[in-house]
């Protein structure tokens, strides 16, 4: 009896030990990034102000604004999504549709998207840089910037439609099967508006990581600072400022703050977005 | 010669959507079904008329929804699903890979368990199947539309709002305009899988008074697991029970003398609650 | 259904085309590296006076150990918190709560390497300067790197632990069982391969890690004596010198773009074959 009790003890202890040990590190870890993110806002604030937004960079970006990066950095994603929703849509169609499912193509694509997803950001970086860039004379632009992110995100994206695609519901497919109706209509009219939604929500997922994205951009979009005219013209992202102004801009602090904290801005937006798109599903 | 292409495609497609044909005969023969490499339903024998509603009751598992999914083909749809046997309609084996899918899904309408509208208008619901089958006049589908509404009785309900999204319907709303999405296509067969296991009292009553009016248009096999609903509307019951894990049909017949007579023990110890 | 042949071959095309992407991708850096595949030994990516490509000095060993040494010790560091912290939302905090963390936890996830980049460069490497000059360094790394994979860390195991079925919690508290009691013996063995996988594929983001790194480690080509030491590991090497590269170079820089390729492939086939069917 002695040696049950004061094993349940232990139990007891141990238990309330690590109550204790998962409380205080879940609360204490949270200091440190928020810590950063206060860092950067106390740094930033002062630099930024409304000028900040709508004029163009002066001064290699230490003063004036980031006006012209914006458009650049839309135009870049523009591009990307452009690439990335229509070769997207459909390849997640084909994995959650086909026809034969031991076909051995789908088991490549499989991993290849797997494969994809894993590959280090620079490595797309490196390949637009001369692919894009160099072997088809797009040079440093807009539109090498914008396809090679579209390699990048491509397959985050695909699975991310997939997913949706799974968790549409079988009923609708049910119906459709019962009154044999075609396969395409079936697809443009129920199972798309169906997960049109989580589609979105999958958009704006791939938006907030093209935003973040700097190394695959450093070597195709360029570091032009002035508005574009064409999307062959070089162009500069917000991510790329901000290591441009730390790094290569003695006095670029400040500057650099502020545009991390416009970025910071614009992706908690974008999170928001997901978050209101997945409720309504 | 282009009017007259015109002219031969139409009547083909008067044919394949056209009104007034007679309601169906449903015989199935030997009909066996396995998943994978097990027996679910074993060597089953039915016939269903038109003007009647047909039964089907027994336990879960017993193999009643393998039956009537392999009547439309609906199987298909599974991997490592195998059935044999025959299945006639109006005296045609459907189970062979000949009798086009196209031609048996249009003759028979199917209705699910849960109400299952598409994701899109009340209007849509149905005129969408239409224009998909190739019913190219709108004037055309939207007849139909205020046919099968005013069939289902869901036309004084939804004549309002026929352009707002069919999920805002009710529960029993919803079933019927599934029942009237079905009866666009111009069925001759009608197969309902417990189509009102997911709806109230109310909302039942409405649609057994629905199937009611219905069998004298289309034959009706449905599935159910409420003895009373099978009480108050079929004409006949068949009773499936399983052995061994294979479905069987006991006893087929009229339905006061399946509740009242019943020819086999099983039967009479199932509706006495005694077993399943 | 009826199905239409060409819409079918339609989706089917895409698909092909994301794969071509791939195997273009992959052939196109490894063909880019095959001159100095041919020209030179392999062994001289070894064995070389050191990292001078401009005169044909090719050793890129101490970068591979940088690349290395920058992603083990973040995984020993931020694993053990992520499952904590992923226990802490699912087992240990009110709902309320839970919810706020994990948002906050999806926040940072998303949060642009470039930005904790900047903070290194503002903070860290100041502070880590004031004890050991010059302060842009392999610890400076570990640092960035650790709190950049956490929130990652922790989704991928919260989503596991979204896994484990309900009906074992409810026997376990209807037992009495201790909280950790549950997690130690229950919940965790039945989920322990799947969050390994996770937790190895996330280590790959690490390796893969560009501009942080680039900016707080100083970018010295050398072997570490001690964490105080600045490093460069391969994706730095890349993003600093692809703009004046030239022939050879050029052909070399693929080839450690190879060699990234091939680092994180072992680290995917690992995680692979950790992952487990997830029990129903």
């Amino acid at each position: 009896m002695h040696s049950r009790d004061s094993q349940l003890n232990n139990a007891r202890v141990v238990n309330h030990t690590m109550t204790i040990i998962i409380w205080s590190v879940a609360l204490s870890t949270m200091l440190l990034p928020l810590s950063i993110i206060s860092d950067v806002f106390i740094k930033g604030l002062a630099h930024l102000n409304w000028s900040f937004l709508t004029e163009i960079p002066k001064n290699s970006g230490r003063e004036g604004g980031i006006s012209s990066l914006f458009i650049s950095n839309s135009l870049i994603l523009i591009v990307c999504l452009a690439v990335v929703i229509p070769i997207g849509i459909t390849t997640a169609l084909y994995l959650n549709e086909r026809v034969s499912p031991n076909d051995k193509v789908d088991k490549w694509i499989q991993i290849s998207l797997d494969v994809l997803a894993g590959v280090p950001s620079i490595i797309f970086g490196l390949f637009g840089y001369v692919f894009f860039c160099q072997i088809l004379g797009l040079g440093f632009s807009i539109l090498s910037g914008g396809l090679s992110l579209a390699c990048m995100v491509l397959p985050l994206f695909i699975r991310l439609c997939e997913n949706n695609l799974k968790n549409s519901p079988a009923s609708y497919r049910e119906a459709a099967e019962a009154l044999n109706i075609s396969h395409t209509g079936f697809i443009i009219k129920v199972l798309l508006p169906s997960v049109a939604e989580g589609i979105g929500a999958a958009v704006v997922v791939v938006m907030g990581r093209a935003l973040a994205e700097t190394a695959v951009l450093i070597f195709t979009a360029g570091y032009a600072l002035r508005y574009p005219n064409s999307l062959f013209d070089s162009g500069r992202s917000l991510s790329i400022h901000i290591y441009d102004l730390a790094m290569n801009v003695p006095g670029g602090m400040p500057a650099a703050s502020a545009t991390a904290i416009v970025l910071f801005l614009l992706l908690i937006i974008l999170n928001a977005l997901v978050r209101f798109s997945c409720r309504r599903l | 010669m282009d009017f007259m292409k015109k002219n031969i495609k139409t009547l083909n497609l008067q044919e394949k959507l056209s009104i007034g044909k007679k309601a169906a005969t449903l015989r199935i023969e030997n009909l066996s079904v396995y998943y994978d490499q097990q027996l679910a339903v074993n060597k089953v024998t039915l016939d269903a008329n038109p003007n009647e509603i047909l039964a089907l009751v027994g336990p879960s598992g017993c193999g009643k929804s393998s039956i009537l999914a392999s009547i439309n083909r609906m199987n298909m749809m599974i991997d490592d699903c195998r059935v044999t046997g025959r299945i006639l309609i109006n005296s045609e084996n459907v189970l062979t890979d000949q009798y086009s899918l196209t031609k048996l899904r249009q003759k028979v309408g199917m209705v699910f368990q849960s109400p299952n509208p598409f994701p899109m208008s009340v209007k849509d619901n149905i005129c969408f199947p239409l224009k998909d089958h190739g019913l190219k006049s709108k004037k055309d589908r939207e007849v139909r539309m205020f046919d099968v509404l005013q069939q289902t009785g869901l036309w004084d309900e939804v004549k309002d709002r026929l352009n707002q999204s069919a999920l805002k319907l009710s529960g029993g709303q919803q079933q019927r305009l599934c029942i009237a999405r079905a009866l666009a296509l111009k069925p001759q067969l009608l197969l309902l899988d417990e189509p009102c296991s997911a709806l109230d009292p109310k909302a039942t009553e409405k649609i057994e008074i629905l199937l009611q009016e219905l069998k004298s248009t289309v034959t009706i096999v449905m599935v159910t697991h409420n003895l009373a609903q099978a009480k108050r509307i079929a004409e006949r019951v068949a009773v499936c029970w399983s052995f061994n894990g294979s479905g069987r049909i006991v006893e087929c017949s009229q339905t006061d003398i399946v509740f009242n007579r019943p020819a086999s023990k099983i039967t009479e110890e199932y509706f006495s609650g005694v077993a399943g | 259904m009826r199905t239409n042949k060409a819409v079918e071959l339609m989706l089917k095309a895409s698909a092909i085309l994301v794969v071509m992407v791939l195997i273009f991708i992959f052939s196109f850096i490894f063909f880019k590296s095959l001159p100095f595949i041919t020209d030179n030994q392999l062994s001289s990516l070894f064995v070389d006076d050191g990292w001078y490509p401009t005169t044909n000095n090719f050793n890129l060993f101490p970068i591979i150990v940088g690349s290395i040494s920058i992603m083990v010790v973040p995984l020993l560091l931020s694993a053990p918190l992520g499952i904590l912290l992923a226990l802490f939302c699912r087992y240990y905090a009110p709902k309320s709560l839970a919810k706020v963390y994990i948002a906050l936890i999806e926040l940072l996830s998303g949060i642009p390497s470039v930005v904790y980049g900047l903070w290194g460069v503002l903070v860290l490497v100041p502070w880590i300067g004031q004890y050991a000059p010059p302060g842009a360094s392999l610890l400076a790394g570990w640092i960035i790197i650790a709190i950049m994979i956490l929130p990652l860390m922790v989704i991928c195991v919260d989503n596991q632990l979204a896994l484990v079925p309900k009906k074992w919690l409810s026997g376990a508290q209807a037992l009495s069982i201790t909280r950790w009691g549950t997690i130690w013996k229950i919940v965790l063995p039945s989920c322990i391969s799947n969050i390994s996988s996770g937790l190895i594929l996330q280590t790959g983001r690490a390796l893969g890690e560009t501009m942080a790194v680039l900016m707080v480690c100083g970018n010295i080509v050398q072997i570490p004596t001690s964490m105080f030491d600045p490093i460069r590991t391969l994706t730095a090497n890349i993003a600093l010198e692809m703009s004046y590269a030239t022939e050879m170079h050029v052909s070399v820089l693929f080839m450690s773009g190879l060699i990234l390729l091939l680092m994180t492939s072992i680290l995917m086939s690992l995680a692979y074959a950790f992952k487990r069917q997830p029990v129903e």
